[in-house]
């Protein structure tokens, strides 16, 4: 089939799908908020019915093949051993993390201000053990402090599935690519840092930043990719996180995405999916810090002397 | 030409398939699948129709049944729903009505899948 065919067939599709949602909302639009408000749409409904209960024996994972690695390496030797990360047990870190962010807050979301800023990077340096930054080379979100919601899993090569993913597969995969595309190639392509990438993703609304109309290919190259972190200040954890997709709409109530294992990591995975948390740029020109949930390094130091 | 199953996520997927939403029965798709294997679409272009059509046949099929249901019953059978897609109790919801639930959306399936095999063939200004 011709492109310009398929193009038109997509279009056709696509009109009749969106006619079809306007009817839905309208006709239904207790039901429309109600999926509104747990961040699902239809085709989540369907995706969970025809993929995620239908693939109980994964074939051939890619952690079966020995060349992907879920975990961080604990011991990379960028996490600041005189930070508390690696001087509290799991459980300290999180209640302490917890009890020095909260106080530092506003009752509501938005940009943080400079002296809110200023405390809230140095509390996460303290525990984190690495440098955040809520402004980082002259570029900054329109929320430092904000709602987020709970994505699906992104395709990372063509011909990928949801079989494949191997975590987390109760959360379906979005229809569509993220901003950015595939992660990579093909599936024999896929390295470590990709597979990781796709894992640990976060969505925000560069579409929204002000400077966007008139620097989109800068700000779109920019943000690719770009490593953050993501804290659940209500229970102290974090998670070390790329920007993997553009979103979520201004009309969901919510200003960040996490993906599956994110918000697991975050503990926003059940109920609502949704949570107020920080998202900060993490310093790392060197690309050294894992992506990951971030975690306590109790017996770091011993294991440097 | 023979296309590559492995450029067909969705369609491998379905095959696979042990458990499907509750309606599936009555889902009616053969033309559609039929139409679909003659256009040679591969890859990301047959998995983005292929989504494309399953999510109008969701969003069709979810918008009738509540068309059946009193309001009130709306919230705890989208919560059902969106727990448990598969679960047969879900025609519970229905009642002695249950029966005609079935038939009505076999009937608004037929007609679906000719609406969406005209979008084979029209040109997109024609939908």
């Amino acid at each position: 089939m011709k492109t310009t065919k398929f193009h038109k067939l997509k279009k056709n599709l696509q009109k009749r799908h969106s006619n079809l949602n306007r009817q839905f909302e309208k006709k239904h639009l207790k039901a429309f908020k109600w999926l509104a408000e747990r961040n699902l749409a239809l085709p989540d409904i369907y995706g969970k019915a025809t993929r995620l209960l239908t693939t109980g024996s994964l074939a051939g994972t890619l952690l079966l093949s020995g060349t992907i690695q879920p975990t961080q390496n604990l011991l990379s030797g960028q996490v600041e051993l005189t930070s508390l990360r690696a001087q509290l047990t799991q459980d300290e870190f999180n209640k302490q993390l917890k009890g020095e962010l909260m106080p530092l807050l506003p009752e509501n979301i938005g940009k943080l201000n400079e002296q809110e800023s200023t405390e809230v990077s140095d509390v996460l340096k303290k525990y984190l053990g690495f440098p955040v930054k809520f402004r980082y080379q002259n570029n900054e979100l329109n929320y430092h402090y904000a709602w987020t919601g709970y994505e699906q899993h992104l395709y990372r090569y063509p011909g990928d599935s949801l079989d494949q993913h191997d975590a987390m597969k109760i959360a379906g995969i979005a229809p569509g690519l993220g901003a950015w595309g595939y992660f990579t190639d093909s599936k024999e392509s896929l390295t470590q840092e990709e597979y990781m990438r796709e894992k640990y993703y976060v969505a925000v609304q560069t579409l929204y930043l002000p400077e966007w109309q008139s620097e989109w290919q800068r700000i779109y190259d920019w943000y690719k990719y770009r490593k953050m972190v993501m804290i659940n200040p209500d229970n102290g954890t974090a998670c070390v996180v790329v920007v993997g997709d553009a979103g979520p709409a201004q009309w969901t109530g919510k200003q960040f995405g996490g993906s599956p294992e994110v918000m697991k990591t975050l503990d926003l995975h059940e109920g609502y999916h949704k949570g107020k948390v920080l998202l900060a740029f993490v310093d790392d020109p060197e690309n050294k810090i894992p992506l990951g949930p971030v975690e306590a390094l109790p017996n770091a130091k011993l294991a440097e002397k | 030409m023979k296309k590559k199953q492995s450029n067909k996520p969705l369609k491998k997927t379905s095959k696979k398939t042990a458990k499907k939403p509750f309606y599936h029965s009555l889902v009616k798709t053969k033309k559609i699948y039929l139409q679909l294997e003659k256009t040679n679409l591969q890859g990301e272009q047959y998995s983005e129709v292929l989504c494309l059509i399953e999510e109008t046949i969701n969003t069709h099929a979810v918008s009738t049944l509540l068309n059946k249901l009193p309001q009130e019953k709306h919230e705890t059978f989208m919560e059902k729903l969106s727990q448990e897609p598969h679960s047969e109790e879900l025609w519970d919801f229905f009642g002695e009505e249950k029966d005609n639930a079935k038939d009505h959306l076999s009937q608004v399936f037929g007609q679906l899948e000719e609406e969406i095999l005209q979008d084979f063939f029209e040109k997109e200004e024609d939908v």
